[in-house]
């Protein structure tokens, strides 16, 4: 287990401060944030290439906080990789073998057969695909018998092809390898997807701080900053409370009224407000005859017109504007192509009241 | 860029061919001095004999001692910073455009009028008018060389590779033994290969501190300056193309290693 409290480190005029997490063994904490916000510095100072200024680093109850790197049995993989050049990748493994601590020859052939990289051994490092040389430099960091793992960004250098065969297959193996060794696992990405399906929990960082940490479907069901919401790609309102009724906000966007599950009547939080709707929680609709036949207060109906719609996957992403503020969506493919909406179109959006997260405005 | 034939880039490859031909014809000129026969029976005389046991043999010693000292101080320059650091590159620059003559009167005053040079050279080890001088004749001329080398080598391998080794569970001693020394070992093959190339020919320096004592401190340089000056050309010419082998062989090999070093 790996305990994080207060952590603090400057470099030049950026700051990573008061972080603080703790990842249990066998869990995956999904680390996400724009570039530069912090998230190579936070695995640099667990791994001890970067100077801490205060707080802890306790891993497995021995506070490594000031031990040098070769003291503190972490596995670092960067997001470049790191292998070293020129050497075999029987070699670049070996080097970190011969220094774990425990590990045996039959768990080192076991982590060659779960990343599937036996028959790469002999090949020089640099001769490796990119993709090869991502299951190579996570081999190498088990082969430490580290007491944590910590993956940075370990698919922004695949390529496309690459990062969608990762997708599709090799999520399932990095899963079993992380299962397997049942260590904590920090992981850096951008990738929101990539985010949800390999991580157990969640911490965003944003500008040397973490907003919000928690498990990965309760920081994606309720972000608790605006930051949080709109780096999640989620529609981010500023509106006003205008009343509370039966459990019920009213809220004025832009001279829109949105309505908002709330518990209570009493909504002590400021009446201005931040309005957060999921794209995936806003229904299109091309006619008003077939929305909902919920109370009125449960929903709120909204005409709008579609500025942009392109399709993802199975997935069509909808941009429509509504009375000058645009909201997305996001419906199934079969949906929009009932609808028969192209830009420029008139259309109906549905969204739940219960759907609705409200969060006080930070002005 | 493919050549274009305009007058610009003829004038360029003109010059070129000029220089080089200069260079081949300076380099030709000696042979005409000598004779099948008379250059094999030089080459196998007693003194030429000597002065290339002497010349390979202080050459590779001022370069061993060159590398070993220059392999953690290059090591130091690349990787430290510290106050000073400019003004101590800068120190090194220096042996490099001063004339190695003026090294050698230097070395032979402060062995032959500083106390603690004297102490050295009469308690410890002769240095003056003794082979030992040839050695640190060349170390001193040789080592800017080899330092300046390394620090390009070590500048060229990513700190990171070290820190990666050190999160591995390797001491700094060990990341830089068991990493950084394996990444740069064609850059330090090159390094010594020069120095000692560079080492071999040394002659301002040695006829400076060692003296031109012929079957003592006759190197091939100071052979050739001896044959010179008894005007036995056909010696002359035999050590110059000694000297012009040695130096391309040396020079192919270090830029083999140097192609190495640049592709990892």
């Amino acid at each position: 287990m790996i305990v994080v409290r207060n952590l603090r480190t400057c470099l030049g005029s950026f700051c990573l401060d008061n972080v603080s997490f703790d990842v249990a063994d066998g869990t995956v904490l999904i680390v996400v944030g724009p570039n530069g916000s912090g998230k190579t510095t936070l695995l640099e100072c667990i791994s001890g290439i970067r100077r801490v200024e205060s707080g802890k680093i306790v891993i497995d109850d021995i506070d490594v906080t000031y031990l040098p790197p070769e003291r503190r049995r972490v596995g670092y993989v960067p997001s470049d990789y790191g292998l070293f050049p020129g050497m075999t990748v029987e070699k670049n493994i070996l080097l970190a073998f011969r220094k774990s601590k425990g590990m045996t020859l039959e768990q080192l052939q076991r982590i060659v057969h779960l990343l599937q990289i036996g028959e790469l051994m002999g090949k020089n490092v640099e001769s490796l695909s990119s993709g090869q040389k991502q299951r190579v430099a996570i081999a190498r960091a088990l082969a430490s018998n580290p007491r944590v793992l910590l993956l940075d960004e370990p698919t922004s250098a695949l390529d496309p092809a690459t990062k969608e065969y990762f997708k599709r297959s090799f999520r399932a193996v990095i899963k079993d390898v992380f299962n397997d060794f049942n260590v904590p696992v920090i992981y850096t990405t951008h990738d929101l997807p990539e985010a949800r399906s390999v991580g157990d929990k969640l911490a965003v960082i944003n500008d040397g701080v973490i907003e919000q940490v928690g498990s990965v479907n309760e920081v994606f069901e309720n972000p608790r900053t605006r930051f949080i919401a709109e780096f999640l790609g989620y529609n981010v309102l500023e509106g006003h409370v205008i009343a509370v009724r039966d459990n019920h906000l009213f809220i004025n966007v832009k001279n829109v009224t949105l309505v908002a599950q709330c518990a209570g009547n009493g909504w002590n939080a400021p009446k201005d407000v931040i309005v957060v709707i999921k794209p995936q929680d806003i229904t299109l609709f091309s006619a008003k005859e077939q929305l909902s036949s919920h109370r009125r207060d449960e929903y709120t109906v909204l005409r709008g017109v579609v500025r942009n719609a392109h399709i993802e996957g199975s997935t069509a992403k909808v941009e429509v504007v509504v009375n000058g503020f645009s909201l997305k969506a996001e419906t199934g493919l079969d949906h929009w192509e009932r609808l028969r909406a192209k830009p420029g179109d008139g259309i109906y959006v549905q969204i739940d009241a219960f759907k609705v997260k409200v969060l006080p405005s930070t002005k | 860029m493919k050549f274009q034939p305009n007058a610009f880039n003829a004038l360029n490859y003109v010059l070129l061919l000029l220089f080089l031909l200069f260079f081949l014809l300076v380099l030709v000129s000696p042979a005409a001095f000598v004779k099948p026969d008379g250059m094999i029976r030089s080459l196998l005389s007693d003194e030429i004999g000597y002065a290339l046991a002497l010349s390979i043999l202080t050459a590779t010693c001022s370069t061993l001692i060159s590398v070993v000292i220059g392999l953690p101080a290059a090591y130091a320059l690349s990787r430290f910073n510290f106050p000073g650091k400019k003004v101590v590159e800068g120190f090194l620059d220096v042996p490099l455009s001063l004339p190695p003559v003026a090294l050698g009167a230097s070395l032979l005053i402060f062995f032959s009028k500083n106390p603690l040079g004297i102490f050295i050279n009469e308690n410890l080890v002769r240095f003056v008018f003794e082979v030992p001088g040839i050695i640190v004749a060349q170390f001193v001329v040789v080592s800017p060389i080899t330092m300046k080398i390394l620090k390009e080598v070590f500048d060229g391998i990513p700190v990171r590779y070290e820190w990666m080794a050190r999160v591995l569970g390797y001491s700094h001693v060990e990341a830089f033994l068991y990493v950084v020394l394996p990444l740069a070992k064609h850059g330090v093959l090159a390094a010594t290969l020069l120095s000692w190339a560079k080492a071999l020919g040394e002659f301002g320096a040695t006829m400076m501190l060692a003296g031109a004592t012929r079957f003592k401190t006759e190197t091939l340089p100071i052979a050739l300056y001896l044959k010179l000056a008894e005007a036995d050309l056909e010696g002359v010419a035999v050590i110059i193309y000694v000297l012009v082998t040695t130096a391309c062989i040396v020079t192919i090999a270090a830029r083999k290693f140097l192609t190495k070093v640049s592709m990892t």
